[in-house]
C-alpha cells in the first residue's frame, strides 16, 4: 500500500518517494522552500479534502509533523 | 514541413504570486501547441521576481535568464497601488493620481510590446479586500466607477500596441469572487486565489498566450434550419418556424444575436443551407420582425442542394480566404463530418437541440474570446508599432532611471533597538534571494550584536509613492579600526532593483569614512537561492581580493540622486 503523504510530499518537492521520510523537513530539503511549501498546502488539502488553518500549516515542520496534522482533523489511512 | 522551434518560452511578471498558475498555464499552452506543432511541442514559463511588474516592463531582457518569445503580465490594482487604492475605498477623495497611474502601467506594457516580445496582459479585476463587505452597496458602487475608469486608464495607456488582453475581472466574476478569492493564500503567500481558480486562471492564460499570433477564424459559415431558426422551412413554412421572442424560437433568436455581435466585431457570416432558396427568400421576407440577422447580414449566400464542403470551400475562393479561417456551424452530424473530414482546418460547430446551449453557442467561441488590439492585421501591427514609437518617443519614453525617480523612493537607515530585533532576526532567517552571505542568527544573537561596540547593525525601511514597505533590509558590518567588514548584506526582493541597496552601501561607507575607516571589505558566500547578487561588489567598483572577498577604498561614490535617504540623528 502506497503512502498518499509521501506522494504528496514527492510531487510538491520533485523528490522521488523512496528518498522521502517522516524526518524529511525544511532544514534537511533544500528543495522543501516557501513556495514548495505553498504548493504542497494546496495539494494536501486536495488529496486529503481539507481545509488547513494557518497554524496547522506552521505545525507541519516535517513530513512526520504534517502526518500528526492531518490524523488530528480525523484523515484516515495515513 | 514547416520548421518552427517546437519550444516556447513565457515570462511571467505579477502583482502577486503566480507559481500556482504555472502548471496549469503550461499543460494549456503544451496541448493548444501541440495541435499546431506536433507532439513535440513544449513550453516553459520563466517567473520573474515577486511584485516587480514595473521593473520587468522597463526591462524585460535582464529579468527573465533567457530571451522570451511571450511575455505575461498579471496584476491586480490591489497589490500594485495597494496603498492608493486601500485610502480611496475608505476615506474615498480624488482618484486622479491613481488613475494616472494605471495609464502610465499600460504605457508601460505598450512600450514593452513595441519592442518586439508578444505580450499578454490582464485586466484587472475589482478590487477586494477581506475587510470590506462586498455587498456595501455605497462602496461597491463607487468602487465600480473607479474601476471603470482605471480599466479604461489602462487600456488608453496600452493605446494601439499589439497586446492581447485577458479579462481577469470576467473571470472572476463568471467564477464568483467568494469562489475565486482565498484570504488565507493572500496573507500568508501573496497568492490571492484558491487552487481551483488558480486552475481556471492558469488554463485561460495558457489558452491566450497559444492564442497569440494564430489566424482568428473570420468566417462563421452557417446552416440555416434548425440553427438559424427552429423547424425546416421547407416542410413547415416560413411562418411555422421557429423564431422570435417566446419560447423555443427565443433561443434560436439568441444564437442570432451572438452572430450579429459576432459580426460586428469583425466575423463575416456566410449562409449554407440545403433548401429551396425561393423558401429562405421568404423567412428573410414574413419574418423579418422576429429575425436578427437579414439578408444584409452574410457576406455570402449558398442555398442549394450541393455538398456543404463543396460550398464552403467555393465561398473561400470567392472571398480569397484561408479554408483554416472558417467555422462551420450546423445541427447535422453528418454535414459536419463531412467538412471535418474533407476541410481540414475548419473548425465545426454542433447545434444541439437544448434550448439553453443554443443560446449559449456563440459564448463558447474561444477563437474570439481574446481581445486583440490590432493583433489581426500584421501589417496594420508593423504600422502601429512605428506610431507607438513615435509617440512615445514625443511623449518622452519612460527610461528606468525616469521611473525610479517617479516612484519618490525614501529609504530610512537607522540602527535597529529592541523593538525591530524580532523582524531583523526575521528577515536574517528567511531571505535567500538577496543575501550576500546567508548568516542565520537568531534573535539573541541579533540583540547582541546590536549591543557590541565591535559590530554596527543597519535596518532600513523604505517607502515609495505607492506606499510602504515596513522594515525591508538589513546589514552587519564589523567596525575595525581601519577597515570595516560587511558581514551581512540583505534585502527583500520587494525592493529589488531600486537603488535601495546602493543607499545602504553608501551609508555604511559614510559612516566607515566618518570614523576614520580608509576601507571597505564585503563577501559573496554562494548559496543554491542566491546567484543574483554573485557581482553585487564587483558591479559597485569593488575589487577581488580573495575568493569571495571584495574590497574598496574609501569614500565610494554616493547613492543615485533618486532615493532620499533618512538617516537618524
Amino acid at each position: 500500500m502506497s503512502d498518499r503523504l509521501l506522494e504528496v510530499f514527492s510531487e510538491g518537492l520533485s523528490i522521488p518517494v523512496a528518498e522521502l521520510n517522516d524526518e524529511t523537513s525544511p532544514t534537511n530539503t533544500s528543495a522543501w522552500d516557501s513556495l514548495a511549501a505553498m504548493e504542497m498546502v494546496t495539494l494536501i488539502e486536495d488529496e486529503f479534502d481539507v481545509r488547513l488553518k494557518v497554524a496547522e500549516i506552521m505545525k507541519m515542520r516535517s513530513i512526520g509533523l504534517a502526518r500528526t496534522v492531518l490524523r488530528g482533523k480525523g484523515v484516515e489511512g495515513i | 514541413m514547416t520548421v518552427t522551434d517546437p519550444s516556447t518560452v513565457v515570462g511571467l511578471t505579477a502583482s502577486f504570486t503566480p507559481q500556482p498558475l504555472v502548471r496549469p498555464l503550461r499543460a494549456a499552452l503544451e496541448s493548444a501547441l501541440e495541435s499546431v506543432l506536433g507532439d513535440s511541442a513544449t513550453a516553459e514559463v520563466l517567473v520573474a521576481d515577486f511584485n516587480q511588474v514595473h521593473q520587468t516592463l522597463l526591462d524585460p531582457a535582464s529579468s527573465f535568464e533567457k530571451p522570451l518569445d511571450r511575455l505575461l503580465v498579471l496584476w491586480r490594482i490591489e497589490d500594485v497601488f495597494s496603498a492608493a487604492v486601500t485610502i480611496w475605498v475608505i476615506e474615498s477623495g480624488d482618484a486622479s493620481a491613481l488613475v494616472a497611474d494605471v495609464r502610465q502601467l499600460g504605457a508601460l506594457v505598450a512600450q514593452a510590446a513595441a519592442a518586439g516580445v508578444p505580450v499578454v496582459a490582464t485586466i484587472p479585476p475589482v478590487p477586494e479586500f477581506s475587510w470590506l463587505d462586498p455587498l456595501d452597496t455605497r462602496t461597491s458602487v463607487r468602487l465600480t466607477v473607479l474601476h471603470g475608469q482605471l480599466v479604461a486608464a489602462f487600456v488608453d495607456g496600452i493605446g494601439q500596441a499589439p497586446v492581447t488582453l485577458v479579462d481577469l475581472a470576467a473571470l472572476q466574476r463568471q467564477h464568483g469572487s467568494a469562489r475565486a478569492h482565498d484570504t488565507r493564500n493572500d496573507l500568508m503567500y501573496h497568492q490571492p486565489y484558491t487552487s481551483e481558480f488558480a486552475k481556471v486562471l492558469g488554463t485561460l492564460l495558457g489558452e491566450a498566450l497559444a492564442q497569440l499570433g494564430r489566424p482568428t477564424p473570420k468566417v462563421l459559415a452557417v446552416d440555416a434550419d434548425n440553427t438559424l431558426w427552429g423547424g425546416i422551412v421547407g416542410e413547415d413554412g416560413a411562418d411555422g418556424i421557429l423564431i422570435g421572442d417566446s419560447f423555443p424560437g427565443n433561443g434560436f433568436r439568441a444564437l442570432q444575436q451572438g452572430l450579429a455581435y459576432q459580426a460586428a466585431n469583425g466575423a463575416l457570416l456566410a449562409m449554407v443551407s440545403k433548401n429551396n432558396e425561393q423558401d429562405v427568400e421568404e423567412v428573410f421576407d414574413n419574418r423579418s420582425g422576429d429575425m436578427v440577422l437579414g439578408r444584409s447580414s452574410f457576406a455570402a449566400k449558398r442555398v442549394d442542394w450541393n455538398s456543404k464542403a463543396d460550398n464552403i470551400a467555393a465561398i473561400a475562393a470567392e472571398l480569397n480566404l484561408g479554408i483554416d479561417s472558417f467555422v462551420f456551424i450546423d445541427d447535422n452530424d453528418v454535414e459536419l463530418d463531412e467538412v471535418r473530414q474533407r476541410l481540414s482546418g475548419v473548425e465545426v460547430v454542433k447545434v444541439t437541440d437544448e434550448a439553453s446551449e443554443i443560446a449559449e453557442l456563440t459564448a463558447g467561441f474561444k477563437a474570439f474570446r481574446f481581445a486583440r488590439v490590432s493583433q489581426e492585421d500584421r501589417e496594420r501591427t508593423a504600422m502601429m508599432q512605428i506610431e507607438a514609437d513615435r509617440k512615445s518617443a514625443a511623449s518622452g519614453a519612460l527610461s528606468h532611471e525616469d521611473f525610479l525617480r517617479s516612484l519618490e523612493l525614501t529609504v530610512r537607515v537607522f540602527e535597529p533597538t529592541e523593538a525591530h530585533v524580532g523582524r531583523v532576526a526575521q528577515l536574517i532567517n528567511k531571505t535567500n534571494q538577496f543575501n550576500l552571505t546567508t548568516i542565520r542568527r537568531d534573535e539573541a544573537e541579533v540583540a547582541a550584536l546590536v549591543a557590541d561596540g565591535t559590530h554596527r547593525v543597519y535596518a532600513a525601511e523604505v517607502s515609495d509613492r505607492f506606499g510602504g514597505y515596513g522594515l525591508v533590509a538589513v546589514a552587519i558590518v564589523e567596525t575595525g579600526a581601519e577597515r570595516w567588514d560587511v558581514d551581512t548584506f540583505l534585502m527583500s526582493c520587494r525592493v529589488l532593483r531600486r537603488g535601495v541597496e546602493d543607499a545602504i552601501l553608501a551609508c555604511i561607507a559614510e559612516d566607515a569614512a566618518a570614523v576614520g575607516a580608509t576601507a571597505l571589505r564585503g563577501r559573496y558566500v554562494p548559496s543554491a537561492k542566491n546567484v543574483q547578487v554573485a557581482d553585487f561588489y564587483t558591479e559597485r567598483g569593488f575589487s577581488s581580493s580573495g575568493e569571495g572577498q571584495y574590497d574598496a577604498v574609501l569614500p565610494i561614490a554616493p547613492a543615485a540622486d533618486h532615493v532620499t535617504v533618512l538617516r537618524d540623528a
